[in-house]
C-alpha cells in the first residue's frame, strides 16, 4: 500500500499545489504563531488527497498544522514534504503516533532556519547583489534583472528539490541529516564563503572620505591617502569594526542607525568628513 | 498624478508580494523595486542608480526570525520616488525613506497586534471543522488584506501628498545636512556588514574575512572573483574532510557506521 507514493498522479498534482502555495505562505503571517497559518494553508491540497475519505482526520491534521512554526521561506517546502509523507503514513498506519509529525517539524525549525537565513538571506543574496551592483550603478537595466534571476533560479530549485526530497525520503532524510553532521557542515561552509564576500565588500562599498590635510600649503598631504598607503581602505575597515563593536555590545539597532546618521551630518558640518 | 499614485500603489503591492505571493524572492529590495518606480515616473536609468545606492545603504536589513528591522517596500518605493522628484538622489531617498518606512512599520505592527488575531482565530475554527477551502481563502486574502493593504494605502497617500512638497522640504534642509546624508549613505553599508558579520561570527572563520578584505583592498578583485576563490577554499576543505574521515574510519574501525558507505 505504501509503495504507490509518487506514481500516484493525484498525489503528484497535490504536491505541485503545495509547492505553489508555499510561495504565498507568508501572506497570513502573524505574531503569535508566525508561519503556522501559512503552513496549514500550504498543506491543504495534499491533506485533501490524503484524507479524501476521512474528514475527521483532515480536520485533525489541519489543527495540527496550525501550531506555531517558523522557518526561512526557501526551506519551507522541504519541511512540508516531510510532513506530507508523515501524514500519509498516519492515514495508512493506525499505530502511527501523529504527535511525531509536529515533533519533527519543531526539531527541524531551529537548525534549518539557522542555515537558511545565513545561506540564502545573507550569503547568496549578498553574492547576487555583488554581481549585479556594478551594472546598477551605471543605470543598466540588466543589473536588477541579473540580481533577481541569479537569486531566484537557485532558490526556486532549492524549493522544488526540497519538497521532493522531503516527501520521498520523509523521516529517513531527517534521521540521516541529524545522525551525520550535514547541517552543521553546510552551514560552516556557507559561513566561510559569506565571510569572504563580506570582507571583500568592505573596501568596495563602505565609503568614508575626509578632506583633512596634514601640513599646510603645497606640502599638505591628504589624510586618507596617507592612511591608504599603510592599508588600503583603512577608514572603511575601521568604521566597520567600530560598528561591529557596537553590534556586539548589543546596542539597539535603531540607535546605531541614529549614531551613524548623526556622526555623518556633524562630521560634514565640522568639515572632518566629505561626501 | 492620480494614475501615477495608483501605479505606485501597484508597485508597492508587487513589493509586498515578497511575502504573499513570490516567496521571499527579494522583489522587495530597493535594487529590484527602484526600476519599477522609475518606470512609473519616467526615468528608469536614474531610478536604477538610486536603487543601487539604497541597496548598499540597506544591505544589512535582513529579516531574521521574527525581527523586522525596517519596512523595505516603503523605504524603496518612497525613497526612489522622492529621489527622482527632488533630483537629489540618495540623500533624498534616505531623508524621506527612513522616517516614512518607520511609520509604515508602526502601521503594520498595529495590524499584526490588533487585527491579525481575528482571522487567525477564524482559521482555527475552520481547521476544527475541516473546512479547508474557507481556511485557504481566509489565509491568502485575509492575510494579504490585513498585513499589506494598509501599508500600500499609506505609501500611496505619502506619494500623493508628498511629491508636491518634497522639493520645498528638501530645499529647507541645510546643505551640510544633505551632504551629511550622502556621507551616511557611504557609511551605512558598514552597519550592514557589521550585522552580517555578527550573524556568522566565529573565531575560526575570521581569517576568511581578512582574506576577502585583503584580496579586494590590495588586488582589486571583483566580488565574483572573490566568490570563486571562496568556492575553491570550501571545496578544498570539503575534500580534506572526506579524506580525513576515511583515514579515521580505517584506523578506528571498531565503530560501525553503515550510513557512511552511501557517500
Amino acid at each position: 500500500m505504501t509503495t504507490t507514493k509518487t506514481s500516484n498522479a493525484e498525489m503528484r498534482k497535490a504536491l505541485w499545489s503545495t509547492f505553489w502555495r508555499s510561495f504565498a505562505a507568508n501572506a497570513p503571517w502573524e505574531l503569535t504563531r508566525q508561519e503556522a497559518t501559512g503552513y496549514a494553508f500550504s498543506m491543504v491540497p495534499s491533506l485533501r488527497v490524503i484524507y479524501r475519505d476521512d474528514p475527521n482526520g483532515k480536520a485533525k491534521a489541519l489543527q495540527r498544522h496550525m501550531q506555531f512554526f517558523n522557518i526561512t521561506n526557501v526551506l519551507l517546502p522541504l519541511v512540508l514534504g516531510t510532513s506530507i509523507a508523515m501524514e500519509e503514513e498516519n492515514h495508512q498506519n493506525p499505530n502511527f503516533d501523529p504527535e511525531l509529525i509536529n515533533n519533527v517539524k519543531v526539531s527541524l525549525m531551529g537548525p534549518l532556519s539557522a542555515i537558511g537565513d545565513s545561506m540564502f538571506l545573507t550569503t547568496w543574496r549578498v553574492i547576487c547583489m555583488g554581481l549585479a551592483i556594478g551594472l546598477c550603478q551605471q543605470g543598466n537595466i540588466l543589473g536588477p534583472i541579473l540580481f533577481m534571476a541569479s537569486y531566484n533560479i537557485v532558490t526556486i530549485a532549492v524549493r522544488w528539490f526540497g519538497l521532493k526530497i522531503g516527501y520521498e525520503e520523509g523521516t529517513k532524510f531527517i534521521q540521516r541529516v541529524s545522525d551525520s553532521n550535514i547541517i552543521q557542515s553546510i552551514s560552516d561552509k556557507a559561513a566561510i564563503l559569506g565571510m569572504m564576500v563580506v570582507g571583500a565588500m568592505i573596501p568596495t562599498y563602505v565609503v568614508l572620505n575626509s578632506p583633512i590635510k596634514i601640513g599646510t600649503g603645497k606640502a599638505a598631504i591628504s589624510l586618507v591617502k596617507t592612511l591608504d598607503q599603510i592599508v588600503p581602505s583603512m577608514l572603511p575597515l575601521i568604521a566597520t569594526l567600530i560598528v561591529l563593536w557596537m553590534v556586539r555590545k548589543k546596542w539597539k539597532v535603531a540607535w546605531i542607525l541614529v549614531i551613524i546618521v548623526a556622526f555623518s551630518i556633524i562630521g560634514t558640518w565640522l568639515h572632518i568628513l566629505a561626501p | 498624478m492620480l494614475v501615477k499614485t495608483l501605479l505606485i500603489g501597484l508597485v508597492s503591492l508587487v513589493g509586498y508580494s515578497e511575502y504573499f505571493l513570490t516567496g521571499a524572492s527579494m522583489i522587495f529590495r530597493p535594487i529590484a523595486l527602484a526600476p519599477l518606480v522609475g518606470l512609473v515616473l519616467g526615468d528608469v536609468g536614474e531610478a536604477i542608480k538610486v536603487g543601487a545606492a539604497m541597496e548598499l545603504a540597506y544591505i544589512g536589513v535582513v529579516e531574521v526570525g521574527i525581527s523586522t528591522p525596517q519596512d523595505m517596500v516603503s523605504a524603496s518605493v518612497l525613497g526612489t520616488a522622492f529621489a527622482l522628484s527632488t533630483g537629489k538622489g540618495i540623500s533624498a531617498a534616505l531623508t524621506f525613506g527612513l522616517p516614512l518606512s518607520m511609520l509604515v512599520l508602526i502601521v503594520q505592527n498595529v495590524m499584526y497586534i490588533f487585527v491579525a488575531p481575528i482571522y487567525v482565530n477564524k482559521m482555527d475554527e475552520y481547521a476544527k471543522e475541516g473546512k479547508d477551502h474557507q481556511l485557504s481563502m481566509l489565509a491568502f486574502w485575509g492575510g494579504t488584506a490585513v498585513n499589506f493593504i494598509p501599508s500600500v494605502i499609506f505609501i500611496m497617500l505619502a506619494f500623493y501628498f508628498g511629491t508636491g512638497f518634497s522639493k520645498q522640504i528638501i530645499n529647507a534642509i541645510p546643505q551640510f545636512v544633505q551632504d551629511g546624508l550622502v556621507v551616511a549613505s557611504g557609511l551605512l553599508p558598514a552597519f550592514g556588514f557589521a550585522l552580517l558579520i555578527q550573524q556568522m561570527l566565529r573565531k575560526d572563520i575570521v581569517p576568511y574575512m581578512i582574506l576577502g578584505f585583503a584580496l579586494t583592498a590590495y588586488l582589486k578583485i571583483p566580488i565574483i572573483g572573490i566568490a570563486i576563490f571562496g568556492l575553491v577554499i570550501v571545496m578544498i576543505i570539503y575534500y580534506n574532510e572526506v579524506k580525513m574521515k576515511k583515514k579515521f574510519d580505517s584506523i578506528g574501525g571498531g565503530i560501525d557506521d553503515d550510513d557512511d558507505e552511501n557517500f
